[in-house]
């Protein structure tokens, strides 16, 4: 056995140490030392800025109840619904290609991913033109059956079509990405457990109520989790959509105002050159997501040590 | 720690050199109208975003300045133009530069963060008005000094299809408008009379001017809720029966490149798209209409570039003279010519090389109902709160009269953000 002397050890880790120092520890002190002052552009040269305490966030949380609190809310149905649909449109398209039946399963089973691999900020612009008012596919569509040139839903200028809009373009990126991992997960069930439950008469629906789902589970806890906390975060394919919008107070939050949009439009009025307002946004921004991976990590027992298999 | 220590050094090494270059000129200065004398020799950096055909028509100028001055050098250096990129070089010192040609927007920031320096010693606001245009000369005066000199100013104005339509038909007041909008539509199904923005703050920013309203002024006081903008409003909202209810930037520059718009409303940036679109031959232009109930001309913002000196410039007078020489008539004409740009110097853009160039003459001319673009930190408390109040109007979300009063109360709460705790 080859003996290495502690100040040996620590030596070796120094570098790395420093470099995570340097690149991690540093940036998250000098966040938390700006949100306690007022810097700002104007004085960051003059160098006369000084502490103000918790100023800074005092002021934002004081709209915590206008704004904040339902931006959370509007945040949490929307990640609710997305992930909701996302598992029942990934299960179904994941059965469906699960089916040896079905012709060019391998052609199926490529073509499914696209919209995944797709660079999201593509795919979100060309949705942003299938909803358009005027000049969109879905509202000429509309126009054609109901003969009517003056039909159409304003799907990103009304609040409620709009919500409906950014859950079907978030639905369209990230249900792939489910079917690609139920589809695993199914094939590595034996077969020999439905023709089992079969022969005892279980119908079809019992047979995925009592053996596919619960061995499913283990597969869709975790992408359930991490989905849940991207589409908590959903900023840039919102954003090119819609922005936040509508508005119909433009003093509220929007109908598509999720947490980082929100923070986002709240930064560019004004507080853009406002650093301690800015670095106090961070810290009320992480603390937000840090309960939210927290409470993934609860639901799929990442951190506990006697993890099941 | 270090860092202030490191800064305190470097701005000992700065006063001393510059008291020290005072000290000389203050002994070698004899003569002279302006009270300095220039003292033609070292090195000058300047920032800028100039690439391509841009640059090699300045560098023209600068070669012909360092030819003319040979102890004088002169370094262009292309960098993305960055209020916080600035401040951050000048703190360090190291690779800072003497000049920086800025948007005239960034003025009031810049000048506040104390990273550029006034120069009302070597250009009055006497001067400049004589020499620049009346917009590009107010539009780089900040709290009562001259912290630059322009370069070229941009402006929006109204651009048509000359197969689509012709120059008698267009309007000329606002009532003409909305009515051009209606009739055109009517006689050509499936295309638009005019096209722009109306979600844009900038693009539509000369409407609410020439209703008496005005975005910010130096002391962040805002005019958006008054009842002139709440008209302003109103009448932006009456066009959204005509226009597709999407319309925006891209959407508006589309319809008029596929002729399907006859005309639209946009600056000096966006010719050679339309140019190479609808054909040289079929772009015209008119000055935007005047309001009826004011009888004022709709007044875009006058921006452009403006040139600064920066707070650790070696040789100030050295630099306004490179900027003055820049921008002088003969210089403009040519660099104007070869970029399409629009002078900010008066006689340049009455030059006839200027007059005869269709494209540089049609803005030069809309330049004249123009307001500067206000120059002040506060305006950047405008921007969002205006551009969501547009889109609410435009759509029909809201009346005018609240989106106004909502943006209103959202760019004081900004301006309070900006002007501190």
């Amino acid at each position: 056995m080859l003996q290495v002397k502690k100040p040996t050890i620590a030596l070796f880790l120094l570098p790395t140490f420093l470099f995570i120092a340097l690149i991690n520890i540093f940036p998250i002190a000098y966040t938390v030392y700006i949100s306690l002052t007022n810097e700002n552009t104007f004085n960051e040269f003059l160098q006369n800025y000084h502490f103000v305490g918790l100023k800074n966030f005092q002021s934002i949380l004081s709209e915590a109840n206008t704004a904040l609190i339902p931006v959370v809310l509007l945040t949490l149905l929307y990640v609710a619904i997305c992930i909701g649909s996302f598992l029942i449109i990934g299960m179904l398209t994941a059965m469906i290609l699960n089916d040896k039946r079905i012709r060019g399963l391998k052609i199926w089973r490529a073509l499914i991913i696209l919209p995944w691999a797709m660079p999201s900020f593509v795919t979100a612009l060309i949705w942003k033109f299938l909803f358009d008012y005027n000049f969109g596919p879905f509202n000429n569509i509309l126009r054609y059956f109901t003969q009517n040139v003056n039909a159409g839903v304003n799907w990103l200028g009304s609040p409620i079509p709009a919500f409906i809009a950014v859950v079907v373009v978030n639905l369209w990126l990230s249900y792939p990405f489910f079917t690609i991992v139920i589809l695993g997960a199914l094939q590595s069930i034996p077969e020999e457990l439905n023709d089992a439950a079969k022969v005892d008469g279980a119908s079809t629906w019992q047979r995925f109520r009592e053996v596919t789902l619960p061995l499913l589970v283990p597969a869709i806890t975790p992408i359930t989790v991490m989905s849940g906390i991207t589409t908590f975060q959903m900023f840039n394919t919102v954003w090119l959509i819609t922005a936040g919008g509508p508005f119909t107070d433009i003093t509220k939050p929007g109908a598509t105002d999720f947490v980082m949009l929100y923070f986002y439009n709240y930064f560019t009025t004004g507080a853009f050159t406002n650093y301690g307002k800015a670095a106090a946004t961070a810290i009320i921004v992480f603390i937000l997501l840090l309960i939210a991976i927290l409470a993934g990590f609860r639901l799929t027992g990442f951190n506990r040590e006697e993890t099941a298999k | 720690m270090l860092s202030k220590k490191r800064f305190a050094l470097s701005m000992v090494v700065a006063i001393t050199a510059t008291a020290m270059l005072l000290a000389a000129c203050g002994s070698s200065s004899t003569s002279g109208s302006s009270g300095t004398s220039v003292n033609y020799s070292g090195t000058i950096t300047i920032w800028d975003d100039w690439t391509g055909a841009y640059l090699s028509a300045k560098q023209q100028i600068v070669n012909n300045f360092m030819q003319q001055y040979p102890n004088v050098k002169i370094n262009l250096v292309t960098v993305n133009l960055d209020d916080n990129k600035l401040i951050t070089t000048e703190k360090s010192g190291v690779n800072a530069p003497d000049i920086v040609a800025f948007p005239v927007d960034h003025i009031g920031t810049l000048a506040t963060a104390g990273v550029i320096q006034p120069i009302d010693s070597y250009e009055s606001a006497a001067q400049l008005a004589q020499t620049y245009t009346a917009p590009a000369a107010a539009g780089v005066q900040f709290n009562n000094h001259v912290y630059g000199i322009p370069e070229v100013t941009e402006i929006v104005t109204m651009f048509y299809n000359k197969s689509m339509v012709s120059a008698s038909q267009l309007p000329t007041t606002t009532s003409q408008m909305l009515t051009f909008e209606q009739t055109y539509a009517q006689q050509h199904p499936g295309d638009y009379g005019l096209v722009w923005p109306p979600n844009d703050a900038y693009y539509n920013a000369g409407f609410f001017y020439a209703y008496g309203a005005s975005y910010i002024d130096g002391q962040g006081n805002t005019q958006i809720g008054s009842p002139a903008s709440v008209q302003a409003a109103t009448f932006l909202q009456s066009f959204n029966q005509y226009l597709p209810k999407s319309l925006n930037n891209q959407t508006a520059s589309a319809l008029f490149s596929e002729g399907k718009a006859a005309a639209t409303i946009d600056g000096p940036w966006a010719y050679d798209t339309y140019a190479k679109a609808i054909g040289a031959n079929n772009v015209g232009f008119a000055v935007l209409p005047t309001v009826d109930s004011t009888n004022k001309p709709i007044s875009p913002f006058v921006g452009g570039k403006t040139f600064m000196v920066t707070k650790t410039a070696t040789n100030v007078p050295l630099d306004v003279a490179f900027m003055k020489y820049f921008t002088n008539e003969s210089n403009q004409v040519t660099m104007c010519v070869a970029t399409g740009e629009i002078p900010a110097n008066l006689a340049a853009g009455n030059n006839p090389q200027i007059t005869g160039n269709a494209v540089i003459s049609a803005f030069f001319a809309q330049t004249k109902n123009g307001v500067p673009f206000p120059n002040t930190p506060y305006m950047s408390a405008v921007w969002t709160p205006m551009a969501n109040a547009l889109v609410a109007d435009f759509q029909g979300n809201t009346t005018p009269a609240a989106a106004m009063s909502q943006a209103q109360s959202l760019i004081q709460k900004g301006v309070q953000n900006i002007s501190g705790n």
